[in-house]
């Protein structure tokens, strides 16, 4: 599949520093931040209450949006993030065993797609408050897996999780994205919806 | 499209003084814009994940510990792209890779058309595996250069070498990422 903000043009000759600062930029495997908070001994207030209204919302005018509107790229190729997240939720239904490396390649392919979809300097403001909102749940999850053993169960579900998480946001980016493209924003899909 | 250092992120004042007050909310905020530059950088330069992942622990230890000493000058995010590449360089020079200067002759100076790479530089997989078989060195200074726009005196004084070692691991870097994507093209054609 062409890479998500790389020059998409083989045909011609790249300069050097073109081909170089338009390679993705890679994901950490896991967070640092709980052992950096731990060995700086930082200030750490109580992580407030997350308020759930915005990611209700935003999963609501997911759901919604995807009823409506074609997602971008092709799902029955498997080439969109949103279709093998899709895979990887559906996966959990089923006995077979987890495989701890492929949901980490896949929480780190979904973040740089994310992170593609997101290099936006114009976001609006509702999307960027559900952006912080989607970032409290994944750094709960992050707290989480820092003291989670290795390969354990525990671990596994929350790896699970944090996939969920990021395919609804990768889902609800690219619908924004795509309603962006026609002129549109959720709010006024989501009033025409009722 | 020509993006900037991912590391170019204005942080505004008041974040940082909290920050400096090492209040955890506002040193989160800042792992988190400067997470992925961070580990970016530290995995070009030294290709191992374990190692990029010490490299990004280390870096935001230093960051948060030195920050009251601070003072704004010039960008928060330079400084602390500059505390990265230490970090990167400090690694290196620990595994023992330095190749003295000696043991590798003088590289000519890249002429104009060799600063183009093949059409295969647009494949991100191919690009990043061709990166990865340069020596550490010298694709430290190809990607400090080409990425993060450093001068050749600065990156000589980082690597306490001299301008034409730098202009010569450049070229050195160049034609053989050159020749790697030109194999690669070669072997799918």
């Amino acid at each position: 599949m062409p890479d998500v903000g790389h020059p998409s043009t083989p045909e011609r000759a790249l300069p050097i520093a073109e081909a170089l600062r338009a390679l993705p930029l890679e994901a950490p495997p896991r967070s640092a931040w709980p052992g950096i908070a731990a060995a700086a001994k930082l200030d750490q207030p109580r992580r407030p209450v997350v308020t759930r209204w915005p990611y209700a919302f935003a999963t609501a005018a997911a759901l919604a949006l995807a009823l409506l509107l074609p997602v971008p790229g092709d799902r029955a190729d498997g080439d969109s993030g949103v279709e093998t997240v899709a895979n990887g939720t559906a996966g959990t239904d089923t006995a077979a065993p987890v495989d701890l490396p492929a949901l980490m390649q896949e929480s780190a392919r979904l973040e740089r797609f994310i992170a593609a979809v997101n290099d936006d300097p114009l976001q609006p403001a509702d999307a960027l408050v559900l952006g912080l909102a989607f970032e409290d749940e994944l750094a709960d999850i992050d707290a989480a897996l820092a003291t989670a053993p290795r390969g354990s169960r525990d671990a596994q579900d929350l790896w699970q999780q944090r996939i969920d998480i990021l395919s609804r946001y990768a889902e609800l980016q690219s619908s924004r994205r795509l309603l962006a493209s026609a002129g549109q924003s959720y709010e006024t899909t989501l009033v025409a919806l009722h | 499209m020509t993006r900037s250092s991912a590391f170019a992120i204005d942080v505004p004042d008041a974040l940082l003084d909290r920050a400096r007050k090492r209040e955890g909310a506002a040193c989160e905020q800042l792992y988190r814009w400067f997470e992925r530059p961070v580990y970016g950088l530290a995995m070009r330069m030294l290709g191992c994940p374990d190692a990029a992942m010490d490299v990004l622990q280390d870096t935001f230890l230093k960051v948060f510990d030195k920050l009251p000493g601070f003072r704004g000058e010039s960008p928060f995010w330079g400084w602390l792209r500059q505390v990265a590449v230490n970090e990167c360089l400090m690694r290196l020079r620990g595994r023992g890779r330095d190749e003295p200067a000696e043991a590798e002759p003088f590289e000519p100076d890249l002429i104009e058309h060799e600063g183009l790479l093949p059409p295969q530089a647009a494949d991100a997989a191919a690009l990043t595996q061709a990166l990865g078989r340069l020596p550490d060195k010298t694709r430290s200074v190809l990607w400090l250069y080409h990425a993060e726009g450093y001068t050749h005196e600065e990156i000589a004084a980082l690597l306490g070498q001299s301008v034409s070692f730098s202009k010569s691991q450049l070229a050195r870097g160049t034609r053989k990422l050159r020749t790697l994507l030109q194999l690669t093209e070669a072997s799918h054609a």
